[in-house]
């Protein structure tokens, strides 16, 4: 039989503690502080200025504005890689919180991702002065935006809630996930063009979504042309689908993940 | 509301030992393959069987590792019993442990409001209820210093005073006493008998059978993972003391004194 204790979760209290969780990760990581971010926007600018310097050259010559193209690039890939390992260790390393106190544990991998989106927003605040810089003069599609945060936002949510479970069940799912995203770095198009790979072979890199997130969004942030709607679209019902098997998944290894940690 | 507070009936908890709690991917897969998982169960708990009403304390006694923990996890809903039943009326506060790990790096404050968020509070009613948690926890010249510099004893207070003032009918408390100083736990246990009589319900893991007979009208003697007496307090205590004083002799006649 399964008891469940009687604590009402109304979607307030949720809210509540979903909220006062970011909080306490914001503070954690040093967030909170200029200094601590500043640490935060070093890893994607270093990137950016190392690739760039490397690849300028060379994939300068095949790509139109080749800075804006790989800044976008690594910004979004960044927020992938830092949302789906935070959402994924946010069980781990709040073991804890689990073993003493009963609460929806979704509410842990809700604020991990949470505080990821608004570091990213601010690397995005960041980010897009040297658009300014960089790039053509700003256009009114960049408010087009948002959509594709909260796209990528829902994706990386699904993929934590799956990962989340996996790290608790199998000790080594963290490790097999930074391999996944090393190699997704490099076969992902973000300091080289698509156009590079043979076109056979091409077919296989665009099946990855974030590879499609990121040509996406490089067509309005970069090239000032509208995103293709069919793709959107897609992205829009994979991301969807990933968040709803990953939360049921999550829900229903729920029960035992107290029994996993001391 | 059916007139008990926490029922339980042949509460059974069994842990796999012989395996890691969080297995490898590459070894789950050998277990697949050969068929079979290595392990081997251990009932920390079996055969629980007692019934609380409201506004009564139950005292939950017994040596270290008997299961008295575990007991108070599953009454909490955080583990789930493997065999058996447990029924609560109203919601337990899933308060546990001694020096409860929360985030020690970050402010008393800070804790304050996590650990009120995870015990189902909404900020309004934090809100409302912080002076007289304040209050109680006598932490007020503390509140922004970090839980990691305070001392057991303080730190303890944090979760304590949270657990007490949430609106929740059933308590457990597990040894937090202990670590009290004199006054605060004269301090709780006068709050124990207050809200018992408001009906909400206690149950108590204490090694300080002072404490016991001051809070509670029944208890429950747990060794080994089995029930050995549940009844009143005298009578429990009692049995439990001269399972000691045996164990005491035992242990000195081998020791050929």
């Amino acid at each position: 039989m399964t008891y469940t204790n009687r604590l009402h979760v109304t979607p307030q209290h949720f809210w509540n503690l979903v909220k006062e969780l970011t909080r306490c990760e914001f503070k954690l990581r040093d967030q909170s502080t200029l200094l601590g971010f500043l640490w935060t926007l070093l890893h994607p600018t270093l990137m950016f200025v190392v690739l760039y310097a490397l690849f300028v050259k060379w994939m300068g010559n095949h790509v139109p504005s080749f800075p804006m193209y790989l800044l976008v690039g690594v910004v979004q890939w960044n927020y992938f890689v830092k949302g789906t390992t935070g959402g994924m260790t946010s069980l781990l390393q709040k073991s804890g919180l689990i073993s003493n106190f009963i609460f929806p544990r979704s509410a842990l991998v809700i604020s991990s991702v949470f505080t990821n989106l608004l570091i990213h927003l601010l690397e995005l605040g960041v980010m897009i002065p040297f658009l300014f810089a960089f790039g053509d003069a700003p256009s009114l599609k960049w408010f087009l935006l948002p959509g594709l945060v909260l796209l990528e936002t829902v994706m990386i949510l699904g993929a934590s809630f799956l990962l989340a479970r996996l790290a608790v069940d199998y000790k080594d799912m963290v490790r097999i996930w930074e391999i996944v995203t090393m190699t997704g770095f490099f076969v992902t198009p973000i300091f080289f063009p698509v156009e590079i790979v043979a076109p056979d072979r091409r077919q296989i890199l665009l099946l990855n979504p974030m590879a499609q997130v990121i040509a996406e969004t490089r067509k309005f942030m970069v090239y000032d042309q509208w995103p293709s709607p069919r793709v959107l679209g897609i992205l829009l019902l994979f991301s969807l689908a990933l968040a709803w098997f990953g939360y049921r998944f999550f829900k229903k290894g729920e029960p035992h993940f107290a029994e996993k940690f001391p | 509301m059916r007139n008990f507070a926490v029922l339980t009936e042949n509460v059974g908890k069994k842990f796999d030992i012989g395996t890691m709690r969080q297995k490898m991917l590459g070894q789950q897969f050998r277990y697949w393959v050969q068929g079979h998982q290595p392990t081997r169960s251990f009932w920390a708990l079996r055969n629980v069987s007692f019934r609380v009403e409201h506004g009564e304390g139950l005292g939950v006694i017994g040596p270290n590792g008997s299961g008295k923990s575990t007991l108070l996890r599953i009454l909490s809903g955080i583990l789930q019993p493997n065999e058996g039943r447990v029924e609560s009326n109203g919601p337990v506060n899933p308060f546990l442990a001694l020096g409860v790990s929360l985030l020690p790096q970050l402010t008393v404050m800070q804790n304050l409001k996590l650990c009120a968020a995870l015990l189902g509070y909404t900020g309004r009613e934090f809100r409302r209820k912080l002076d007289s948690i304040i209050e109680f926890s006598e932490l007020s010249d503390y509140l922004y210093a970090a839980v990691a510099d305070l001392s057991v004893g303080w730190a303890s207070r944090v979760a304590f005073s949270i657990a007490i003032h949430a609106d929740l009918n059933i308590l457990l408390v597990d040894e937090t006493l202990e670590v009290g100083d004199a006054y605060f736990r004269e301090k709780c246990k006068r709050f124990f008998r207050k809200i018992k009589e408001q009906g909400k319900t206690i149950i108590l893991v204490s090694h300080s059978m002072d404490d016991i007979v001051g809070v509670c009208d029944k208890a429950v003697y747990i060794d080994g993972g089995r029930q050995m007496a549940f009844g009143d307090v005298p009578s429990v205590i009692t049995k439990y003391e001269n399972t000691v004083a045996l164990r005491m002799k035992k242990t000195a006649e081998a020791r050929g004194t």
